[in-house]
């Protein structure tokens, strides 16, 4: 029964994964090209080729996917995706804006440690070393930057400000995925899948929190 | 038994006589493309050995079918990869050049792939012809379009290169794995499979004529 419920959990979440893809792209379109959408689109693309590699492994094999796999691959460069917008929104920052930007870098700090202590003890109870490695460096970074985003756009600093909407999805988005690293460790399946619900809720809402930014813009 | 490094002789010394005598965007193309020869010619000693050493995995063993849609992309996109990314790196290029080396570099593996495929199994029939071609032939463009599309991007912002890079070559490869999953199936996934690439293809024309009419319309 759980298996049927995840595996039309699967199909809709490919379903919003592929839909937002699509928007994020029509928006990079409409504003010439722009970087920030650009990446969006990569990172919600990512994520729609690793579901449908998941999806379809299931449908043609029987099984999920264990162990490394391509669909992790794909996870991997969803997050660098993200990353690649943080680096790119602080790199906007002007040197006054950066020295402001100093009193949170220690508050922000405390989003890669816990990424780093869950991951740890992840690798602690189900192995699978290269694939923490590989998730935990990206995910670490983004945690920091998208904190000290998520913090200075509270005052309306920044590059742009309107995005803090965007920066409190990414971090629901790094709560999910980590708590999804978490439940699969300790084998609870049907906690996994509430968390992985909550990761298609927010994909939803990251791309409506982005739209208020094009909107905002155009 | 198919003797790759003497096809792969055979297809390069007349290119590699024609870089000489070519200039520019010819010259480049056409290196790039016996780059693509080279990397297709070791991915293949590559492939074999991580076949066998994953087989060999007690903890993890692969049988040959799994590693064909979980290692095969992995490695074949790093290697595809490789000379795009020096270029980029040493040379500084514009996008359309990244863009251009790196469909080279597709072309040229899709190319030593498929002539090694029709030696191993041969030529008489039409339809696997059309089918190495248009699927497999497209598949290693399209995955070329990817990364090089993504790396013009984010060589284009210095604070992003290294995880747009990244990020564009695991795209690639999970595209790759997508088509490898689809095609090792029977039935109707192997035909979607088959459909995939072109498929892809014909969303990138769209995007491009889109993008191109964007630009005509800024210009007017």
């Amino acid at each position: 029964m759980i298996e049927t419920i995840d595996l039309i959990h699967q199909f809709i979440q490919l379903a919003c994964t592929g839909a937002v893809t699509i928007l994020a792209a029509r928006y990079a379109i409409a504003r010439r090209g722009d970087w920030f959408f650009q990446l969006l689109a990569g990172a919600f693309g990512c994520y729609f080729l690793g579901d449908l590699f998941y999806t379809l492994h299931m449908l043609i094999t029987g099984v999920y996917p264990a162990g490394f796999s391509a669909d992790d691959l794909s996870y991997v460069s969803s997050y660098c995706f993200l990353l690649s917008i943080g680096l790119g929104l602080t790199g906007e920052w002007t040197d006054a804006q950066k020295e402001d930007a100093k009193k949170y870098r220690r508050v922000s700090l405390t989003g890669p440690v816990i990424v780093v202590l869950l991951h740890a003890a992840y690798a602690y109870m189900a192995g699978n070393l290269l694939y923490n490695a590989l998730t935990c460096v990206p995910l670490a970074f983004l945690s920091y930057y998208t904190l000290l985003l998520f913090l200075s756009a509270g005052e309306g600093y920044g590059p742009r400000p309107s995005l803090r909407r965007y920066h409190g999805t990414v971090l629901l988005y790094l709560f999910a995925e980590c708590m999804m690293f978490l439940t699969s460790s300790f084998g609870s399946y049907e906690a996994f899948m509430v968390f992985d619900v909550l990761m298609s809720v927010t994909v939803l809402l990251m791309l409506r929190a982005a739209g208020k930014e094009a909107a905002h813009d155009l | 038994m198919i003797y790759e490094a003497n096809i792969f002789v055979c297809l390069s010394a007349p290119l590699l006589i024609a870089v000489f005598l070519l200039r520019g965007e010819a010259r480049r193309f056409t290196g790039f493309f016996i780059l693509g020869l080279a990397a297709c010619f070791l991915s293949g000693y590559i492939n074999g050995y991580l076949t066998v050493a994953a087989a060999q995995n007690g903890a993890v063993s692969m049988t040959a079918a799994q590693s064909l849609i979980r290692l095969t992309p992995i490695c074949e996109e790093t290697l595809k990869a490789m000379p795009v990314l020096l270029f980029a790196a040493l040379y500084k290029p514009k996008q359309r050049d990244i863009i251009t080396v790196s469909v080279g570099v597709g072309l040229g593996f899709a190319t030593l792939e498929n002539i090694c495929y029709i030696l191993q199994y041969g030529a008489e029939e039409l339809f696997f012809i059309l089918i190495r071609g248009f699927a497999a032939g497209i598949m290693h463009t399209i995955c070329a379009v990817i990364l090089g599309y993504g790396l013009a991007v984010a060589l284009k912002h210095r604070r992003f290169t290294f995880t747009g890079s990244f990020a564009a070559l695991c795209a690639a490869t999970t595209f790759h794995a997508i088509y490898n999953l689809l095609v090792s199936a029977d039935g109707f996934w192997q035909v979607l499979g088959y459909l995939l690439p072109i498929a892809a293809a014909l969303a990138i024309l769209f995007l491009m004529r889109r993008r191109g009419k964007g630009a005509d319309a800024k210009l007017e």
